[in-house]
């Protein structure tokens, strides 16, 4: 199997790209961070033998030219699974924000993942079976005076990925999305979180094991979709005051 | 925060079992009433165990009275001493009593023990909230309007035990030290223990988290802030701040990896393999990996770095800065020799990939420069051939230190290691009994999958969370003669996989916990060979007339060549490991001075008390790496309280 990881060079992303690795899949890693990534790719094909091509590729500041990537799933010969654990948090994301930090918010969390959906889906659908695997946020159940921007674009991812799964669905690509609550990355990082972080390890085990065989819509930690389930029930006049 | 769940889990688990246990001797009693453990009475009993009960419930009282301590453990140890006062007289409300006598042995002593245990607990929760100590700050620029917080217990209970009256409070460093700083902020003394503050630093755009961090021998806790990058741009971006150190396992004994109000690095994340070349046997790997990770790539292929210091959590790093040596330093010599370039990060000059050709001073003021001079993001190491995954060890008893070091000296040419291992306290006659090892690498098949085997790694807080020691002279007297008895028990020449030749420790963490919050003391100590003889009869003169709690002495054979302030030289490496109390540091200051005599050099991250003016007399090079370090990084930007410590 093939797969293309999507901000591969830290966190999840560099650890759904070591499971996939240690199964023996042949893997494409895109990120910004071209050195990063080349010590990711070399990490890679050293410990687990497979194949890795390394695709620097900076989603949050142009539209996203996919031919390199093209080029390095045809050069692996295919694409079986694509998973998009991009994202980014600007450190002041308000109402009143900085100029360009809303575009650059919504290019990476949103509109790259929907380009490089739009450009890699003839490739997944020539298979006798794919997935793709999208990453939400928690954050995107209600609106907060914090994260505005970014909550928005994940609330818009998770809306996009229902409208993908509804598309493929009788086709041979499968559509899963994984709502995350707080995970030990550098995104979490200096935060306080309401809930203790998971590890970005047992997500990405749970991920892959699940390739091709969930669909829908996932939460990590599991915990969260009572509290996602209940969250958007609480009055306004209650949940302004609420302060998470 | 676990440490202190886990005690409340402990403390539940107890208490239920202790009220258990009293339903079922309620229970027997009741079933042998015609026995005549039971009968009617109405008077009250007062008996040493609720005399005792008493006590402590006033005391108990008085304390979350006088300091509003609400800490979880302080109701569970009342209610223990409560039910044995109401318990034992439970006959007033039901007029049905049980026998006293019984009573009291069955319940109301465990419970009475239980609920003693438990107040000694809280007392150990407090004197840690100490060492954590953190200041109520009103504003950090000004040193007159900080003071000491006054309830100890609240400190030690607070998550992040630094609170500031401030809106948007700036970073702060707040340092415990066991010693007096040698430089920068203010200080006083709370309790003995010595208490000082930097002032606010400026921080680059970093994120980052406050943690305590502990120096492995528990001398030394400090707050202080701390990042974990995960790409390079993040070091880079965090090697902007105004002082900064960077951070591999954490297991120096002298805090090399944090203090002197440095943000702190913590570089596990990177550690990713870069390039391996079987063939030419060089790895390139980056300054996070573990040694064990290291060792789980290349053992499978039939090589091994020769350098293995004992604990296998410890980072590429961290062996680079403090120059570390393994179980045979007389054949491979010290880290340094392993390593064939360095990629460095410095504020300054950028990225630097630095060999003994291109950069020849930089490279040797790196390898044994405690991190003093830049990050190190990577190294290339050189791997020499591994012929089996066996070690066969020969252990050869000994009646004296004297003896152990000549064995030594007879048996180091040829074998792949070969040190011994001393009781630490002397009985009338002898000095150092003990066993010395001789391990060969028997040639057979190497290792396929589960390189390391599972074990509990041990980190520097975590070694900590025994709150009393258990090491002291007398189990030290009996851990060595039960130890050498066990070991005579065992065939004279055994086998067993490299891993747990080479990390003696890793699968026997209880002997560091067993130290407890207090902690060890270290102490190494490489000895030129004309004056090794004449330093062991010095020492059991000192071990003699001091009586130090010394758990365990340990020699082995060194080679190398003195340079800067790394720990390596000709002679021979004394490693002496004790319980931390008022002898110890008087021991520690009589070892320094034979040390000196014998023109021989402390190690430097062993030893967290090493006093700057004996690293400064015992190393030839302390002036030059001083001087060197400075015209590299004029700043001082790189700092740690070590390098505080020694005014490196």
């Amino acid at each position: 199997m093939t797969a293309a990881v999507v901000g591969a060079s830290a966190g999840l992303g560099r650890a759904l790209a070591e499971r996939l690795a240690a199964a023996g899949h042949d893997l494409v890693v895109v990120s910004s961070d071209a050195r990063d990534l080349e010590a990711l790719a070399s990490d890679l094909r050293i410990r687990h033998g497979v194949r890795v091509v390394a695709v620097p590729l900076d989603l949050g500041h142009e539209a996203g030219d996919a031919a390199p990537l093209e080029r390095a799933v045809a050069e692996l010969g295919g694409l079986d699974a694509l998973l998009l654990p991009v994202g980014w948090t600007a450190s002041r994301d308000e109402v009143v924000v900085e100029p360009g930090v809303p575009e650059r918010l919504l290019r990476t969390n949103f509109l790259s993942v929907v380009t490089l959906v739009a450009d890699l889906l003839p490739a997944l659908r020539a298979r006798p079976q794919a997935s793709i695997v999208g990453f939400g946020s928690v954050a995107a159940t209600r609106g907060r005076g914090t994260n505005v921007v970014y909550a928005a674009s994940k609330r818009a991812l998770q809306t996009y990925f229902e409208g993908l799964r509804h598309a493929c669905a009788g086709s041979s690509v499968s559509v899963a999305f994984y709502v995350l609550g707080y995970l030990d990355t550098s995104l979490a990082f200096g935060r306080r979180t309401l809930l203790p972080r998971a590890d970005p390890a047992r997500l990405a085990a749970r991920v892959v094991r699940g390739l091709g065989r969930r669909e829908g819509v996932m939460y990590h930690p599991a915990a969260w979709r009572l509290v996602c389930a209940a969250l958007p029930l609480v009055p306004f006049s209650v949940y302004k005051r609420l302060k998470v | 925060m676990r440490r202190r769940g886990e005690a409340r889990l402990v403390a539940l688990l107890a208490s239920i079992g202790a009220a258990s246990a009293l339903l079922g001797i309620l229970a027997f009693h009741a079933g042998t009433t015609a026995q005549g453990y039971s009968f009617s009475s109405r008077l009250p009993v007062v008996t040493p165990a609720t005399v005792v009960a008493a006590v402590g419930l006033v005391t108990l009282l008085a304390r979350s009275g006088r300091q509003g301590d609400r800490g979880e453990l302080l109701p569970v140890a009342a209610a223990c001493f409560a039910s044995v006062l109401f318990l034992t007289n439970q006959q007033l409300v039901s007029g049905r009593m049980i026998s006293t006598r019984d009573w009291e042995r069955s319940v109301d002593y465990p419970l009475v023990f239980l609920g003693a245990a438990m107040t000694r607990a809280i007392e150990a929760v407090e004197a840690r909230g100490l060492r954590e100590v953190a200041l109520l700050l009103d504003d950090p620029s000004s040193t007159s309007s900080c003071r000491p917080v006054s309830s100890a217990a609240s400190i030690g209970r607070s998550k992040t035990g630094v609170r500031s009256s401030g809106k948007d409070p700036p970073l702060m460093n707040m340092h415990a030290y066991l010693q007096a700083p040698s430089a920068g902020g203010g200080g006083r003394r709370v309790r003995g223990l010595r208490v000082c503050w930097t002032p606010d630093m400026s921080l680059p755009s970093t994120t980052t988290e406050t943690a305590a961090f502990h120096s492995f021998d528990g001398s030394l806790v400090e707050r202080a802030a701390f990042c974990r990058p995960d790409r390079y741009r993040m070091v880079e971006a965090a090697i902007g701040a105004d002082r900064v150190i960077a951070r591999g396992g954490g297991y120096s004994y002298a805090a090399a990896s944090f203090g002197g109000g440095s943000l702190v690095l913590d570089m596990t994340r990177l550690d990713r393999v870069l390039r391996f070349e079987p063939q030419s046997r060089l790895i390139e790997v980056e300054a996070g990996m573990r040694l064990e990770q290291l060792l789980a790539l290349t053992a499978p292929r039939g090589l091994i770095l020769p350098v293995q210091p004992g604990y296998p959590a410890i980072t590429v790093g961290g062996c680079v800065a403090s120059n570390v040596h393994g179980k045979n330093p007389h054949r491979e010599g010290t880290f340094r020799h392993s390593v064939v370039d360095l990629t460095l990060s410095h504020p300054r000059l950028g990225t630097l990939r630095i060999d003994r050709s291109t950069e020849p001073e930089l490279f040797e003021l790196t390898c044994g420069g405690y991190g003093l001079t830049g990050v190190v993001l990577a190294a290339t190491l050189r791997l020499e051939p591994l012929l089996g995954w066996t070690a066969s060890v020969e252990r050869i008893p000994i009646e004296s230190m004297a003896e152990g070091l000549a064995r030594v000296r007879e048996r180091t040419e040829g074998a792949a290691f070969a040190y011994t291992w001393h009781e630490g306290i002397p009985s009338a006659g002898a000095f150092g009994r003990g066993l010395v090892y001789v391990g060969q690498i028997a040639e057979g098949p190497l290792p396929r999958e589960r390189v390391v085997p599972g074990y509990r790694r041990l980190t520097a807080r975590s070694r900590a969370r025994l709150g009393a020691p258990l090491w002291g002279r007398s189990t030290s007297r009996l851990l060595g003669t039960g130890f050498r008895a066990l070991e005579g028990l065992r065939p004279r020449r055994s086998e067993m996989p490299l891993f747990d030749a080479l990390f003696p420790f890793a699968r026997r963490g209880e002997y560091f916990l067993l130290y407890g919050r207090r902690g060890l003391a270290e102490y190494q100590s490489l000895v030129p060979h004309a004056a090794a003889a004449s330093f062991v009869a010095e020492l059991e003169r000192e071990v003699r007339r001091v009586r130090p709690p010394l758990v365990m002495a340990s020699l082995k054979l060194f080679r190398g060549e003195k340079r800067f302030v790394r720990f390596e030289a000709d002679g021979v490496c004394f490693t002496f490991d004790l319980v931390r109390s008022s002898e110890t540091r008087a021991f520690l200051e009589r070892l320094d001075r034979i040390t000196l005599e014998a023109s021989g050099l402390p190690h430097i991250v062993k030893d967290s008390r090493l006093p700057a003016e004996v690293v400064a007399r015992s190393y030839e090079g302390y002036e030059e790496f001083r001087a060197k370090r400075r015209a590299h990084d004029p700043e001082g930007r790189f700092r740690s309280a070590l390098s505080a410590r020694l005014e490196l």
